[in-house]
């Protein structure tokens, strides 16, 4: 798992690459953390999940909690190109309402910023 | 008249609902080959053949002897490769009675204005065509008969079904050719046409069925059209349906909620879930639109009720564990001792041969060839006392071979994969019962397999190779 984070226009653009699972979210939460905590002032977030193939329920549960943190601090989150396997586990456990989730990050970034 | 009824092959859409055969997996929460067996009652048929393949134990399982729908079953298997129909041509006369054959995942679907009396219409002669084979035939007639059995190109019969429509018998054959369709037909079942099938002395007035031993709290919300199998236990503050059509065996947690969904037997659904426009088998959630499948490894979430055949499997690896540690006990000290006389005339080596082993992955068997044609009297006491299998056996001392099972699949150029339920061991039929044709003994032992058929195996090995010295040590010199 590869996470590599951006800021474009006041938003943080977290890229994730590779399977979001209970072995890889321990990587991904340092290095969020690692990157927020640099970055303070970035309040409101895109996840860029195109490159996220497979998840299970601890790379969901992980999601969850970076969107509690965010909403905590007065930001927002907000999801962008949900792949099919991953979205099937959204569908499933009901987290798309618990998401905004966005086709493409561009549109993700609009809603973000507004 | 007779039936045969192919249930082998492959059916590559079925594939991705799990391990269950695909004449297994449900219509409307009963087994496709129920279907058919019920057609062969309401055809007046008692005498049927089911041809077998892979999995043949769960269809044995299933059909038993017919008793459950008053019929005379019977099996056969044939190869893989083999066409069903040549197993007709094997004895032709035997069919002169009237023949109903079927050979594709076909669904007998019943029109609005189906009776049984109808259903006579087919005898007439019917024979439906589906990319290019013959998917279902039935006749009376001798001639037509022959000339089907005979592969001739266009089977002549007076009522030939048109895109599996058959108007007079109320009749429409279905052949399930993806998921999609599969789902489907389901759904359609569910939404109304599921009465067709009900015994008489049943009814669904409510558009609602549910099996015996279903135990639903009295917060459960049922909403129908739903179809819900035997044996399955639902969660408080679970919503299911409209549209749920729930096999056997299935555990559905607390506050699910389950609509438009198929959901396949020995299945457990987490609790919290949402199951919409999804089939569920096991782990696995597909999309029935594009058959894109998720394998969930969370146990929460989705999960199988219970592996199949795990406790015979676990028995037979344990004996096969410890019956190899007690040859190779036994086989040290007379495999040094003979193989270094061998190695120091001269007379023959081990060569590496590479095969799949346990769960497809690659391995490296020794496999010992004499270096000079004929038998010396070296070779025949190293091959004739199975010593030629040593090293072998300490393949199955780490897990990668069985004792007894199948001839382990060699690895070809074209990497052709190995078989499903597939055994690769030291030693099998083929060397207890050298006549018998390879790939018919694979699948035989894949349904019968037991820890006494691996004694049986080993026993009749052992001796036939002591016996027939001579065999076994051409067999090594190949």
């Amino acid at each position: 798992m590869s996470v590599s984070c951006t800021k474009k226009q006041g938003v943080g653009i977290v890229t994730l690459s590779g399977p979001l699972t209970a072995a890889t979210v321990e990587a991904f939460r340092e290095q969020l953390a690692v990157w927020q905590a640099g970055e303070a002032d970035v309040k409101n977030f895109v996840f860029d999940l195109s490159a996220v193939d497979f998840m299970d329920s601890a790379g969901l549960g992980s999601l969850i909690a970076a969107l509690k943190r965010i909403t905590e601090r007065g930001g927002d989150m907000k999801l962008a190109c949900l792949q099919k396997k991953p979205r099937m586990v959204f569908e499933i456990t009901r987290a798309y309402k618990v998401f905004e989730i966005y086709d493409t990050v561009e549109e993700a970034c609009r809603a973000a910023g507004q | 008249m007779r039936a045969v009824l192919h249930t082998g092959g492959k059916k590559p859409w079925a594939e991705a609902l799990g391990e269950r055969p695909w004449a297994l997996l449900p219509v409307a929460g009963r087994p496709l080959v129920s279907y058919w067996l019920e057609l062969c009652v309401d055809l007046g048929i008692s005498e049927v053949r089911i041809i077998l393949g892979q999995d043949a134990e769960y269809i044995e399982l299933f059909c038993g002897n017919g008793e459950k729908w008053g019929l005379d079953i019977s099996y056969s298997f044939i190869l893989p490769e083999d066409e069903p129909q040549s197993y007709l041509a094997r004895d032709p006369v035997r069919w002169n009675d009237g023949l109903l054959y079927i050979d594709a995942a076909l669904f007998p679907r019943r029109r609005e204005d189906f009776t049984r009396e109808a259903l006579q219409a087919l005898l007439k002669g019917c024979c439906l065509r589906h990319q290019g084979a013959v998917a279902f035939f039935i006749s009376q007639d001798v001639s037509q008969i022959n000339s089907f059995i005979q592969k001739e190109p266009r089977t002549e019969t007076t009522a030939c079904a048109d895109g599996g429509l058959i108007p007079d018998a109320g009749l429409d054959l279905t052949v399930i050719d993806d998921i999609a369709h599969y789902y489907r037909l389901n759904m359609d079942l569910v939404r109304g046409e599921m009465s067709r099938y009900l015994p008489s002395g049943y009814a669904s007035s409510d558009g609602a069925s549910i099996g015996y031993n279903v135990i639903t709290p009295s917060s459960v919300t049922l909403t129908p059209p739903l179809a819900i199998g035997n044996d399955c236990r639902i969660g408080a503050l679970s919503s299911i349906g409209p549209g749920a059509v729930i096999s056997d065996h299935v555990i559905i947690d607390r506050q699910c909620e389950l609509s438009d969904c198929l959901v396949l037997s020995d299945t457990y659904i987490g609790r919290n879930l949402e199951i919409k426009g999804k089939i569920v088998a096991g782990n696995r959630i597909i999309d029935p639109e594009d058959g894109t499948f998720l394998d969930v490894e969370d146990p929460w979430l989705v999960a199988h009720t219970r592996s199949q055949n795990g406790f015979r499997d676990f028995t037979r690896a344990v004996c096969s564990w410890l019956l190899s540690l007690l040859l190779v006990i036994l086989q040290a000290i007379p495999f040094l001792f003979f193989y270094s006389i061998i190695r120091l005339f001269g007379r023959g080596r081990f060569a590496r041969r590479s095969c799949r082993g346990i769960g497809g992955k690659k391995i490296t068997v020794l496999h010992f060839v004499a270096s000079r044609p004929g038998s010396s009297f070296l070779i025949i006491i190293f091959c004739g006392t199975s010593l030629d299998r040593f090293p072998q056996l300490l393949n199955v001392l780490t897990g990668k071979l069985w004792l007894c099972g199948q001839v382990p699949h060699e690895i070809s150029a074209d990497g052709t994969e190995a078989p499903g339920h597939y055994f690769p061991a030291v030693f099998s039929y083929s060397d207890a019962f050298p006549e018998i044709d390879r790939q018919m003994d694979a699948l035989y032992y894949a349904h019968t397999r037991s820890v006494f058929s691996d004694l049986r195996i080993l026993r009749h090995a052992l001796i036939h190779r002591l016996l027939d010295v001579e065999s076994a040590a051409e067999a090594g010199t190949l």
